[in-house]
């Protein structure tokens, strides 16, 4: 029921996957909240060391352009986050935990 | 994917339409506020003159300012303004080209606060992220929308077109595809510095720091030693033969009247892609050159190609009207898929249970304030132009409040009468509106229609000619509806 529901939300790739098992789900969801967090942060700072090759003003506009990139995943997964969260409220739970995971890893690195 | 473009579609698609058609109208922001400032209108003189007239003004309104900035009159701005800055606070005034007296003219926003509104929601910074917010659901919008709907691509390029709200939304929305994506990049381009300044303040403490090194601006610290500033006019030779004869748009003078004055000459930016002023820099009290910076680094060109395409002011009237009617149509499409939403709900929800109809009944009444609520503030942001007394403190204020009270008054009458009488009565509000502005404008300013046709004020004329135009439309959409439904009303009874 809960899949089936899932399957008529826009996040679709991951159920095509894993449409077997909720807990794989859940799973595949866990792991990519991290994933996510941290190649964002190794992406930004990647992006910023470019500084040294391209100088800060052209990296800065490097980002303005791909910053409408950076918008539409952002909300995209905000939006996932909510939904899924919505059809299975212990989602909520098991993203705050990633996040959590990934801010500290950001923090104390 | 599907309810994702229904549900995201229609709580960000009321935003949407406002930052839309607000975002369409400042295309002719110049042109509005030509027609807002009828004091304003003097014969137009040559640059030197101008530049004369202007410093005459400064010096005798502003001699101790911070910074002069002076808008000279090139391409679609007329007139000639003024404006500086002293202690954090800005002013502004017209002046009279020939005599640098200056003008009485009204106080207003003009053109330029629908330019504002569309981006920032009149409440800066919170309004840029909420638009920024729904520029992402726009784009995530537009591609859920070809997902779900792939077929309306082929139906449209095959001349499958029908006559109801559906296919005017699918059949808009593939027209002004590349427009709106275009249009709504570019947007979100442009909120970078707010909405993701990691990269800024990592390199930069401020955003002004930044501006100053890609600009090369010459920066000095601030003095209080009087000097006598290098007249402005003797300095344009100079500037022209570095930017180009003819093409000066602005000139912006810091720290006037002190040892450590500069004066910087900035080209026109409406007759190329590229929005950078190119400028000349000049020592203020000696005149002596100090640097030009016309060539820009190949990011610089791309990311600023992308604000020119989205002011949309290179290309002249045929460009400004390819964007203004692109926009219509974009806002059109938005407006049909709101009330598609709704048609197509209309015979579910009647079946549903008190609370699921309420919400809809509230849904379709906020369709009706945003879109014709939306219009009719636009015309009473124009009457308010008109009908408060020029010598009125906060006059501009005041033609922005009209434009929410008028608005706030129709969303109330959006939720007290009925849909059907609602839409129908507010599209004709905003026609009458539209349609008396232009009579009540010559009784208020004695502009009279042949004056300014024998003038030669093209501007106001053009202006006068959409309100007429916009009238005409929207009563003959009102008219149509309330023909469509006291038909349904009667097939409804016949079948009964």
């Amino acid at each position: 029921m809960q899949i089936k529901k899932i399957k008529t939300e826009w996040v679709c790739v991951e159920e095509l996957l894993f449409h077997t098992s909720p807990v794989l789900v859940m799973l595949m969801r866990f792991l990519a909240a991290i994933a996510g967090g941290i190649s964002l942060t190794y992406f930004m700072e990647k992006i910023l060391s470019l500084a040294n090759l391209f100088g800060a003003l052209e990296t800065i506009f490097l980002c303005e352009w791909l910053a409408p990139i950076f918008y539409v995943f952002g909300l995209w997964y905000a939006f996932s986050v909510v939904n899924v969260a919505l059809v299975w409220r212990n989602f909520l739970f098991v993203t705050l935990v990633s996040r959590l995971i990934v801010g500290g890893f950001y923090l104390f690195q | 994917m599907r309810d994702f473009h229904t549900w995201g579609g229609l709580f960000f698609g009321w935003l949407l339409f406002i930052v839309f058609f607000t975002g369409t109208l400042s295309v002719f922001a110049p042109e509005i506020t030509y027609w807002m400032t009828p004091e304003a209108r003097v014969a137009a003189a040559n640059h030197g003159q101008a530049l004369q007239a202007a410093e005459k003004a400064l010096q005798e309104n502003a001699s101790d300012a911070d910074m002069w900035f002076v808008i000279l009159p090139q391409g679609r701005t007329k007139s000639l303004e003024i404006s500086w800055q002293k202690n954090g606070q800005k002013f502004e005034r017209y002046v009279h080209p020939e005599t640098g007296e200056t003008l009485n003219v009204r106080q207003t926003k003009g053109g330029e606060f629908f330019a504002e509104f569309h981006y920032q929601l009149h409440h800066e910074p919170l309004g840029i992220w909420i638009v920024s917010i729904a520029g992402g659901m726009m784009i995530m919008a537009i591609f859920s929308g070809i997902a779900i709907r792939k077929k309306v691509i082929f139906d449209f390029f095959s001349f499958r077109w029908r006559k109801n709200f559906f296919s005017i939304h699918t059949m808009s929305g593939v027209m002004t595809l590349p427009f709106v994506v275009i249009i709504t990049y570019t947007g979100l381009v442009m909120a970078f510095t707010e909405v993701m300044p990691v990269a800024l303040h990592t390199f930069y403490k401020n955003e002004g720091g930044f501006w100053t090194e890609f600009l090369q601006s010459v920066e000095r610290p601030k003095s209080q030693v009087w000097a006598k500033l290098y007249p402005l006019a003797e300095l344009l030779p100079v500037a022209e033969q570095e930017l180009g004869e003819g093409q000066l748009a602005f000139v912006q003078i810091k720290q006037p009247n002190t040892e450590n004055a500069v004066i910087h000459f900035m080209r026109r930016v409406d007759d190329r892609m590229l929005a950078i002023t190119d400028r000349a820099s000049f020592d203020g009290v000696t005149g002596q050159w100090l640097i030009t910076k016309n060539t820009w680094d190949t990011q610089a060109v791309i990311v600023r190609s992308m604000v020119g395409l989205h002011i949309a002011k290179f290309g002249g009237y045929p460009m400004a009207w390819g964007y203004f009617l692109f926009g219509l149509i974009s806002s059109g499409m938005i407006a049909t898929g709101l009330v598609f939403f709704t048609i197509k709900r209309r015979l579910v929800y009647e079946r549903a249970s008190a609370g699921t109809q309420n919400f809809f009944k509230k849904v379709e009444s906020f369709n009706i304030a945003v879109v014709c609520g939306c219009i009719v503030a636009v015309s009473a942001y124009f009457w308010a132009n008109r009908l408060l007394p020029l010598s009125l403190n906060g006059r501009e204020d005041m033609e922005v409040g009209i434009f929410f009270l008028a608005w706030g008054i129709m969303i109330c009458h959006a939720f007290r009468r009925s849909v059907k009488v609602a839409w129908v009565e507010q599209l004709k509000i905003s026609a009458t509106l539209f349609f008396i502005l232009p009579f009540f404008s010559v009784w208020k300013t004695s502009e009279k229609f042949w004056y300014l046709l024998s003038t030669g004020e093209w501007m106001s004329i053009a202006v006068e000619l959409v309100f007429f135009l916009a009238a005409i439309i929207l009563w003959a959409a009102a008219h149509k509806l309330n023909k469509q439904w006291k038909l349904n009303h009667k097939n409804e009874f016949l079948s009964e």
